[in-house]
């Protein structure tokens, strides 16, 4: 397969990051309306920015992933393999700092 | 409403610097947080590690796309460098801080010290033909030099201590540990200061992104402030890619050395003073 492995997580990136934008800016919004009393949507300010910020979070797990799968498709194994031990290493990183 | 401006106004600051240096900002947002919004430690570290996240994903979304940041360096560097940070974690409670804290330090005025010694003798032109690529070979527009640059980062296997070193400091900190990672990628492996700079700014984030969900788990983050702060970092990058896209290697290189010896000045002091 011929893509590009680069171009495809930037543009992945780029988007998520808008994504976030636009729930801060409806957070925003949300806060507004409801410090005036009449609120705009049906979930609360806090629970908006916590979504945004679970986003940011998840975000970089899913580059990995997204970074592994294509580069399995593409037949890259060194890519591939850097991938897998990098998904590897966050878990573990995640885990031992959770019990530590 | 001030409070909320404040933020943003944090935001843009280490915006601008992450887009510039490839840092998170961890070093600049933990300590501003604590002094002047009065949040607890522990809270500041875990907005530190959100918004970092967020500076990492915004600069890396550009410099992958135009070729700075070098994707398997920064894949491989950052698998060092989520080790390093789990190990940093027990490293904190284990070994005594100011002790750790004052060999970070000097290791940053070493660090310094052969980033600006590496630039007065100048950089030999980076580049490489096609049979000569290695797994690691980058190539980017150079807007300053309005060049092409290719190159082949060497003895990269080296660089796998400064991911440690960066994951350890990291997790001592709560911040990125970019400071730790562009001197090694551009000493060691011989990178052009930009390319490292891009790399670091992408690793940070996973390092970054590992340390915030613990951090959440533990319910000390603050949602409120880090979408503030993120606001902040989206503005702060764009001025830093509209404005200072054109910055040359030599001020990056004067720039990062007063970030290295802020940095060592801060962690030595805090060694001491423990």
């Amino acid at each position: 397969m011929k893509f590009n492995v680069k171009d495809i997580i930037a543009v992945f990136m780029k988007y998520v990051f808008y994504a976030i934008l636009v729930m801060i800016g409806a957070g925003f919004i949300a806060a507004f309306s409801e410090s005036g009393g009449s609120p705009f949507f049906k979930i609360s300010s806090s629970q908006i920015f916590r979504a945004a910020v679970y986003t940011v979070c998840l975000a970089p797990a899913v580059s990995v992933t997204l970074f592994t799968v294509l580069n399995i498709l593409k037949k890259d194994w060194k890519s591939s393999f850097l991938g897998i031990c990098l998904a590897f290493a966050l878990l573990a990183s995640f885990f031992i700092k959770n019990t530590g | 409403m001030s409070g909320i401006i404040g933020l943003i106004l944090l935001g843009v600051i280490v915006g601008v610097l992450g887009a510039i240096l490839g840092i998170g900002g961890g070093i600049i947002m933990v300590p501003v947080l604590t002094f002047f919004f009065g949040m607890p430690i522990h809270n500041a570290i875990a907005v530190s590690l959100a918004a970092i996240t967020a500076n990492s994903m915004s600069a890396s979304s550009v410099y992958l796309k135009n070729g700075m940041a070098n994707m398997n360096m920064g894949i491989a560097l950052s698998i060092a460098s989520a080790i390093g940070a789990a190990a940093g974690s027990k490293i904190a409670v284990r070994l005594p801080q100011d002790t750790v804290m004052i060999i970070l330090g000097l290791i940053q005025i070493l660090m310094a010290y052969l980033t600006y010694m590496k630039m007065k003798k100048g950089v030999k032109p980076h580049s490489v033909s096609v049979s000569d690529k290695n797994f690691f070979y980058g190539e980017y527009f150079d807007k300053a030099a309005d060049n092409i640059i290719r190159y082949n980062p060497v003895r990269a296997g080296y660089n796998i201590f400064f991911g440690v070193f960066s994951g350890v400091f990291s997790g001592l900190s709560g911040a990125g540990g970019g400071a730790m990672l562009i001197p090694g990628m551009n000493i060691i492996s011989n990178m052009p200061i930009k390319a490292a700079t891009a790399t670091s700014s992408f690793i940070i984030g996973f390092t970054a992104a590992a340390g915030s969900a613990v951090y959440i788990q533990a319910g000390y983050l603050e949602a409120e402030t880090v979408c503030s702060i993120i606001f902040g970092i989206f503005a702060g990058t764009a001025i830093s890619m509209r404005f200072f896209s054109k910055i040359t290697d030599k001020k990056v290189s004067y720039l990062l050395i007063i970030l290295l010896l802020s940095v060592a000045a801060n962690m030595i002091y805090k060694g001491i003073t423990a």
